[in-house]
């Protein structure tokens, strides 16, 4: 634990500042927004202007899941790297980890701008009905859609990771390799996820109202929504992901070398 | 070069699996999909406010008009075709209040209108600014009309129902819930988070539905249905044969039975289609 | 069967590269508790070589065995690699970059790495980015020699070093290493500043070996120094 709380301490000290400049920029587009707001545009272009960040988030995790190991290729600082006497998977899982924990502090900054900056113009629009829906629903909601988040963008990382390694295996061409690996990683994460499918159909659906609470809106609306999630295509997909990680990370340790 | 030889093998290998299955459909079938939702909105009246109904009857010859539309928020709203040459609504208004004065009052105060402009009759509810206190106000018609006019809705948070008409329907509706029984004209709908029956249908339908189910039986006794339908993650079923294209989460699906007179096309977004021919 | 005399055995090792034979069938065996002086001019596979024993460098055919096993995660924890290129981390300062790599191995000693600190005048508290290349070559030392490793492989330790830093370096590698516990393979082509170090030398040529054994026996052998010797297989 401690030999993997080190790499992870090193790939976030290294991604000191990605992260810095990425959670500025998201506060100054926030204010800049606010600043816009007061000039008269209105609160629904604003609201849909300020997601422009949250779309951005993914490309920039996949571009800087190949830039942490571009890095330590061109700074030649592999070497050190490989010649850690620990397993490949921590030194991909610390990679991982960082990454979620950058993502973590980029969207916290910008949710936590954007409360801070729109605060009374929420209040001001929808006082009443935060005032009727209690606290605990929208952070327990929100969380949930974080770990939604963060599941997805694990996977992301997990093919990025997978594409840069195999690239290196590849003497030539190495970009497309990447490009072209992260294409069939994902064409074979969907498929493995459809053949194993009918193994995974006995799971009950996931209730989505229940999870998110939504009776809690519904009793305003005397509605009561009923989504049923059947997820058993995608635990064979996340099952492919585990096995493309563990594939990455063997990859790393065993097959990997130096000189490229 | 032993290992990058065996990563190109490897490469090209899922290369040509994955160009024969994005060509010819290797593996995967219709039946597997991702992301497999299924919606049921219900209606649940446990407003524990008080509530004041306040009931109104409107009637309106039919004799020059073309169509009936039909405005609701919130409600309710049953139509049935009939041999007659007059539209008949029975109306309840429904406020419910922080008080039991509030909720009379308000309701009290508000109408019910069908106006008539041209050869259209166009039935809604009157309401200025709600007051604070007043938490939900519901429509709920009854509605008899001649069978051949037109009808159109446009609701929200509704239970709509239909039955007998033989002119053309358009329905746009948003979290409700929409049952139908012989219907023999044409239906033009926009559906959004509804769930939607039609039951002995005769005519064409041309239809949109977005986080929705549908469920079509279809009349076997009409003059047959010509098919168009997309479904884009979702399912398709139903016991109609229809010539399928799978593609990345969405089906196609094209086909005839009988003379395939009546038109019935489709497009679904997150949303489960079933198709029965009885 | 493993030979408890050598730490180090290689058999028919290859190694190729694109247009290039690196190691081109290399039989050998290393002694425990010697220096080993790994001798040849740029481009005759040194680096490859110390490179597949520290399994930074995976051969096409033969086989490489430390203490008996394949180089793996298990060896590493054995053997102590110094490369020739610099491959800390820029960003951190010295004692970072010694913080960092020794929670890595057991076999630390902390105070040797204050020694070292010391005695190749390093300041801790400098960032790597800001070394001379002599002082980081002496850095790379120090993460190298801090440890009780049974192999030390230091693949050119004075390449492209003023001379200041090259004594230092040597000084550094005589008063560290242990026999009794270690073996030492140092490659270089600067024969004449090391070859007081060696206890046996291996002279390689365009991926082969062209002599090994013993540096005494060779001098008198071919009366002449290990430097001459070079120059002469060389030429």
């Amino acid at each position: 634990m401690k030999r993997f709380l080190r790499l992870l301490g090193k790939d976030l000290e290294a991604s000191k500042l990605p992260i810095l400049f990425n959670s500025g920029l998201s506060i100054v587009w926030i204010a800049f927004l606010r600043y816009r707001y007061e000039a008269g545009w209105s609160l629904g272009m604003v609201f849909i202007l300020m997601t422009i960040p949250l779309t951005f988030l993914p490309i920039w995790l996949m571009w800087q899941t190949y830039q942490t190991l571009r890095t330590e290729w061109r700074e030649k600082t592999t070497y050190t790297l490989l010649l850690l006497p620990i397993p490949g998977w921590q030194i991909t899982l610390s990679k991982w980890t960082a990454l979620l924990i950058e993502f973590t502090i980029v969207l916290a900054a910008l949710v936590g701008s954007a409360l801070l900056f729109f605060l009374g113009p929420i209040n001001e629009y929808y006082g009443s009905f935060l005032q009727a829906v209690p606290l605990t629903w929208f952070l327990r909601n929100g969380f949930l859609l974080y770990l939604g988040a963060l599941a997805t963008f694990s996977s992301f990382i997990i093919l990025v990771q997978l594409a840069f390694i195999v690239s290196k295996l590849v003497g030539r061409f190495r970009g497309l390799a990447a490009l072209w690996t992260l294409l069939l990683a994902t064409w074979l994460v969907e498929r493995v996820g459809i053949i194993l499918d009918p193994l995974f159909r006995w799971l009950p659906p996931i209730h989505i109202e229940q999870l998110f609470r939504l009776d809690v809106i519904a009793q305003y609306t005397n509605y009561t929504p009923e989504i049923a999630y059947h997820y058993s295509a995608e635990v064979g997909s996340w099952l492919a992901t585990l096995g493309l990680f563990l594939l990455s990370s063997w990859l790393l340790e065993n097959w990997i070398e130096t000189d490229d | 070069m032993r290992n990058r030889r065996i990563t190109l093998m490897i490469l090209v290998a899922l290369t040509i699996l994955a160009g024969l299955d994005l060509r010819f459909g290797v593996i995967g079938s219709a039946e597997q999909e991702f992301g497999r939702l299924k919606f049921n909105i219900t209606y649940n009246d446990n407003n524990s406010y008080p509530s004041h109904t306040k009931t109104e009857v409107l009637t309106m010859s039919a004799a020059d008009l073309a169509e009936l539309a039909v405005v609701s928020k919130e409600g309710m709203i049953n139509v049935y075709g009939i041999d007659t040459d007059q539209i008949t609504i029975t109306g309840k208004i429904t406020v419910s209040a922080v008080n039991q004065e509030d909720a009379q009052n308000y309701a009290e105060a508000l109408e019910l209108q069908l106006k008539q402009a041209a050869d259209r009759a166009e039935l809604s509810l009157l309401e200025a600014e709600r007051p604070k206190a007043v938490k939900s106000v519901k429509t709920s018609y009854e509605i008899t009309m001649p069978k051949h006019l037109d009808l159109a809705i446009d609701a929200e948070y509704n239970q709509i129902s239909l039955a007998d008409l033989t002119g053309a329907v358009a329905l746009s509706a948003g979290f409700s819930s929409v049952q139908t029984k012989n219907l023999s004209g044409s239906v033009d709908g926009t559906f959004d988070f509804t769930n939607t029956e039609f039951e002995n249908f005769g005519g064409s339908l041309s239809s949109e539905h977005n986080f929705s189910n549908l469920v079509l039986n279809l009349d076997g006794n009409s003059s047959g249905f010509t098919f168009d339908v997309e479904v884009n993650f979702g399912k398709l079923g139903g016991n109609v044969k229809l010539d399928q294209a799978v593609g990345e989460n969405e089906f196609a699906a094209l086909g005839q039975v009988g003379d395939g007179k009546n038109q019935i096309m489709i497009g679904a977004h997150f949303s489960n289609v079933d198709i029965n021919l009885r | 069967m493993t030979d408890q005399k050598y730490i180090v055995e290689i058999a028919g090792l290859r190694k190729r590269y694109p247009g290039v034979d690196a190691l081109d069938g290399i039989d050998l065996k290393i002694t425990r508790g010697e220096i080993w002086g790994l001798l040849g001019p740029n481009g005759s596979g040194k680096s490859t070589l110390l490179k597949c024993i520290a399994g930074l460098v995976k051969p096409d055919s033969g086989q490489v065995t430390i203490n008996g096993s394949k180089p793996s995660r298990k060896t590493k924890s054995a053997v102590a690699f110094v490369p020739e290129i610099d491959h800390l981390y820029n960003w951190m300062t010295v004692q970072q970059t010694l913080n960092f790599i020794s929670a890595f191995y057991d076999d630390w000693q902390k105070e040797r790495e204050q020694e070292l600190l010391e005695f190749m005048k390093l300041d801790p508290r400098k960032k790597v980015s800001t070394l001379s290349k002599g002082m980081r070559a002496r850095l790379k030392l120090v993460v190298g020699l801090s440890r009780n490793s049974e192999l030390v492989l230091l693949d050119e330790p004075l390449s492209g070093i003023d001379p200041s830093s090259r004594d230092r370096i040597v000084e550094g590698i005589v008063r560290q290493f242990r026999s009794e516990k270690q073996t030492m393979i140092l490659s270089t082509h600067a024969v004449d500043e090391t070859e007081r170090l060696y206890d046996s030398v291996i002279f390689l040529s365009e991926g082969r070996v062209h002599i090994s054994g013993s540096a005494e026996e060779l001098r008198i052998k071919h009366s002449k120094s290990m430097n001459e010797l070079f120059k002469e297989v060389y030429a």
